[in-house]
């Protein structure tokens, strides 16, 4: 359980930690549609290499990225599974194509979490989905509610650690057979889902009393302006997603 | 100086049947006054009425001159009466200690200049300035307290209420916190609420409110007060 690392921020000083958030988001959404718009080999390449060449910038450890998101290939290798199993032609190089942008998602996913934090990440998604007000949803709400469940992740992990290790001290058996397994973790699950609720309503009066919802519009430790890093890596990235785009017309 | 909280037969009803019943005290402005008792006896409840959190079913609570029982005061009072919980983790809602500190300045409204310098404000108050760019997971329980009530000092308030706030932190970091508060008090003219089960503790205010199954036991100076519970308690070993 340790090992699960999503959603964790790695502090440092890299390039990719000072970016604008709300721009750290909307390249990670045209990454995404990169991935998928690329259906050659060479494009595929290219999305990998730019990966790569974006934690090498970050300055996060490549064990790092690696181990924040390990624990959820298996769902990329499960899909992968699937769409070679439903295709009839080329199930395997199907399979392999979904399983590379599944997993280069995951990385680029992680590569945002570890660079930015909660807090970060809740002034970026009010930024960019700012024009939804006007339909009167709460934007505001929804970005704070993903900056707290970021948060939270590694506190439920520890807390799930420390479950786990007090079963076993009074000799529950977490080994054996799948079945056995899934049987056992309820005595994680059932504890764990009651400290959670219990952390989310003394959260709650914590923020109530911290006058969060009072009225006022919500301001920002930092005012997000546009640097010239970010306007650098607009550009750059701007030739990266043109260049896929290329790609896919030359080898359509 | 005058009362900053006035508290008249005050009542609360809970649904598992623990509450507060007809309690009354005054608090008088820059004082240090510790609240004990037992478990279930009804603190936390209090710290919770005095911050509106939880509703008043009878009597009359003013913070600062505010009724807390009218919604419209209820954003009013917790920008003077700033309230602390036991557990430093389920309170702190940012990773990097200046964004959680921050928190409440910009929940209303305060422009970023000015939330950024009430954060180093608060944080060089609690002596925590040096950690303002640090991942909360780093710090210390003791630490995460200190940036919990760094984040309540942002709001500048007039009183503090600290539920059990060194019931989970080793003794070094408590004596460090106890400083600090008296600090608060003596320095910054900050009126503190502070709710423990240590009698060493209690023996630090200037006075001590002790409560029991929901009423105001006994109130006076702490040394007295604490005679006549322990007078009390084997009186009812005896009798047993």
């Amino acid at each position: 359980m340790r090992d699960v690392t999503f959603g964790r921020y790695y502090p440092s000083k890299g390039p990719l930690h000072e970016l604008n958030a709300a721009l750290k988001l909307l390249f990670l959404v045209l990454y995404i549609i990169s991935l998928f718009i690329s259906v050659s080999y060479t494009g595929l390449c290219v999305c990998i290499i730019f990966i790569f060449l974006c934690i090498i910038v970050s300055r996060v450890p490549f064990k790092s990225v690696l181990r924040s998101f390990r624990s959820m290939i298996i769902l990329a290798f499960v899909s992968s599974v699937i769409v070679c199993l439903t295709h009839a032609d080329n199930g395997a190089l199907a399979a392999f194509t979904v399983f590379v942008r599944l997993t280069c998602a995951l990385c680029v996913s992680a590569l945002l979490t570890l660079t930015t934090t909660p807090s970060e990440v809740a002034d970026g998604i009010q930024s960019s989905l700012s024009f939804l007000r006007v339909f009167h949803i709460p934007v505001q709400d929804i970005a704070l509610s993903v900056s707290i469940t970021l948060h939270f992740i590694p506190v439920l992990q520890e807390e799930a650690e420390k479950i786990y290790n007090a079963q076993k001290s009074r000799g529950a058996d977490f080994s054996g057979n799948l079945a056995k397994k899934a049987s056992s973790v309820v005595s994680i699950l059932v504890p764990l889902f009651a400290s959670a609720f219990r952390r989310a309503g003394e959260l709650a009066d914590s923020m109530e009393s911290r006058c969060y919802g009072s009225g006022p519009e919500r301001t920002r430790l930092h005012s997000a302006g546009i640097h010239e890093a970010d306007v650098l890596a607009s550009l750059l990235f701007a030739s990266y997603f043109l260049f896929t785009i290329s790609v896919r017309l030359l080898l359509w | 100086m005058g009362a900053v909280i006035r508290a008249r037969g005050i009542c609360t009803s809970y649904r598992t049947g623990f509450g507060l019943r007809n309690i009354s005290f005054e608090i008088e402005e820059g004082s240090f006054v510790c609240i004990t008792g037992p478990n279930g006896g009804g603190k936390s409840t209090l710290a919770k009425v005095l911050n509106g959190l939880v509703s008043l079913t009878g009597g009359t609570l003013e913070v600062c001159g505010l009724d807390v029982n009218d919604e419209n005061n209820l954003d009013g009072v917790r920008r003077q009466l700033g309230l602390v919980f036991q557990n430093p983790d389920n309170q702190i809602v940012s990773v990097v200690v200046k964004e959680d500190v921050a928190f409440g300045p910009c929940n209303i409204g305060l422009e970023p200049e000015e939330v950024a310098k009430r954060t180093s404000e608060a944080l060089s108050l609690v002596g925590m300035s040096e950690y303002a760019s640090s991942p909360v997971t780093a710090l210390s329980g003791g630490q995460k307290q200190l940036v919990s009530l760094a984040g309540i000092l942002a709001f500048r308030p007039r009183i503090m209420v600290l539920d059990e706030i060194t019931s989970m932190i080793d003794p070094v970091e408590r004596r460090k916190i106890l400083s600090i508060l008296k600090d608060l008090v003596k320095n910054h003219g900050i009126t503190v609420l502070f709710i423990t089960h240590r009698f060493e503790e209690c023996l630090a205010a200037d006075r001590l409110l002790y409560i029991e199954d929901g009423v105001l036991v006994a109130d006076g100076r702490p040394e007295d007060v604490l005679r006549s519970v322990i007078k009390a308690s084997d009186r009812r070993e005896e009798n047993a």
